[in-house]
């Protein structure tokens, strides 16, 4: 039951997209079309899941185990490069029109804050292991819904009357801002 | 001594496990690709200027192996380019005559005058959001250096007039600046064209006139003095046949308003294209 709540609170009530506002650039830039939006989202889902494991590990044997929290960033900052590396070669291998897609936003969630943030809130909240990867995966199914969820909006608004001044960046800002308010309806809904 | 060991070995430690397993990835998920696409890459411009209509360089090697595409649709690299892409695919081909960009529009500071102050963001396509610019010609060139920010090869710079400039010898003519300009003021034509029309203004030569000193006022003069009949009136601008023009000059010395010049000497002019001449 507990594992269900926290994947609910990381993928809902405190989406990291819309309600902690991390990973905006992906957001933004990789959500016009729902296809290569959702593949986006399903990369990062498997990224997020793998570091909250790992980052788990390395913090509380390496980081913890030695006492040196001063190198928890550095530490979580390799990890992280690597295992996007490693996700990039699966995904090459095992799926090239989905490497396609992703072109150059894959190498991206390298630096995606998302996935940073994610590796120390999970320290933050002093999950177990099993509650950090279930927090990991929760985090992103969220990011994956908030993408789908704005690429299929923007599908949309290709065919709307949109203001000639807030074409583009404009009006994809202001989506963003609503859909934010909207997620800010969940807010104190659960306490994890 | 301990203050330092830890760190250093930890983190050295942690670099070392995830170089290893990246190397052990690599030979286990490597992807046999085709080693042309990596030659080919080496032969074109490595701009990713996107001309193509592909991502990249790399993804445009990939459909020039699959043999989907022409090795001439790179546009940037030229024929030089296409004759070395031809050689690693063992294909012949076959060279177009090397395009370059033209400013369709000589009204700059001096000679244009502006009809608002514009003090927004320096850049055309934001000022062509406020009605339209701050040029007294609605055709004009809004001179924000819009072309110049997009142009991947550096061959543009802004003259002291206010007027894009383009270097002939760094020019690819990949369009990138016509699609960039909103205005749609500037042009892709064959290097060999010989005498263009510098301006983009169809309107009466009244108009034409109470804003711009240089712009053409469709007098039709050039028409008249072209002794191979190479130019005709398509409304108020002149239209020039470049397969029939000699380069005489007659038109360009003729030209009351200096709006019709020869490339070569002044390489801010505009021609219009041969297809809309036929």
């Amino acid at each position: 039951m507990q594992l269900v709540l926290i994947f609910i609170s990381a993928a809902i009530v405190n989406n990291f997209v819309l309600t902690l506002f991390l990973g905006i650039c992906p957001f933004l830039g990789m959500s016009r079309r729902v296809e290569a939006a959702f593949s986006m989202g399903l990369a990062t889902t498997f990224v997020m899941t793998l570091t909250a494991a790992l980052t788990w590990i390395i913090n509380n044997y390496i980081i913890k185990g030695f006492d040196v929290p001063y190198l928890q960033n550095v530490a979580f900052i390799i990890t992280i490069a690597s295992l996007v590396q490693f996700v990039e070669m699966y995904i090459k291998k095992s799926s090239p029109s989905l490497y396609r897609t992703l072109g150059i936003f894959l190498p991206l969630i390298t630096t995606n804050c998302a996935v940073f943030g994610l590796a120390l809130f999970g320290d933050l909240k002093e999950f177990s292991f099993i509650q950090n990867i279930a927090y990991g995966f929760g985090a992103g199914a969220g990011f994956t819904l908030a993408m789908t969820m704005m690429a299929g909006i923007r599908e949309e608004l290709r065919f709307s009357a949109v203001p000639k001044a807030m074409e583009g960046a404009g009006i994809t800002l202001i989506v963003a801002g609503l859909m934010a308010l909207a997620f800010m309806g969940f807010s104190g809904l659960l306490t994890i | 001594m301990e203050t330092y060991l830890i760190p250093i070995l930890s983190m050295g430690g942690l670099g070392a496990l995830l170089a290893a397993v990246l190397v052990l990835a690599d030979n286990k998920l490597r992807v046999e690709e085709d080693a042309r696409i990596d030659l080919i890459e080496e032969a074109l411009p490595g701009a990713n200027c996107a001309a193509c209509g592909y991502a990249g360089c790399r993804q445009f090697a990939e459909q020039l192996v699959a043999g989907k595409i022409d090795p001439s649709a790179c546009r940037p690299g030229g024929a030089s380019t296409a004759l070395a892409i031809g050689k690693i695919l063992g294909v012949e081909v076959e060279v177009g005559v090397p395009m370059r960009a033209r400013v369709m529009c000589l009204g700059g500071e001096a000679e244009c005058d502006t009809r608002s102050e514009y003090e927004g963001i320096s850049d055309c396509r934001a000022a062509m959001l406020l009605g339209g610019g701050n040029k007294g010609c609605v055709y004009g060139c809004l001179g924000f250096a819009t072309c110049v920010d997009s142009c991947p090869f550096g061959a543009m710079r802004m003259d002291a007039n206010g007027l894009p400039e383009i270097n002939d010898d760094t020019c690819t003519g990949c369009g990138i600046c016509v699609e960039a300009c909103p205005k749609s003021v500037i042009s892709v034509v064959a290097e060999g064209d010989k005498v263009i029309v510098a301006c983009s203004s169809p309107e009466k030569a009244k108009v034409v006139k109470e804003v711009c000193s240089r712009g053409c006022i469709g007098c039709s003069l050039c028409a008249k003095v072209c002794p191979v009949d190479a130019i005709i009136m398509d409304g108020n601008l002149p239209v020039i046949d470049q397969e029939r023009c000699i380069a005489c000059g007659d038109c360009i010395e003729r030209c009351p308003t200096d709006s019709m010049l020869d490339p070569q000497i002044n390489h801010i002019l505009m021609i219009r294209q041969k297809k809309e001449a036929g």
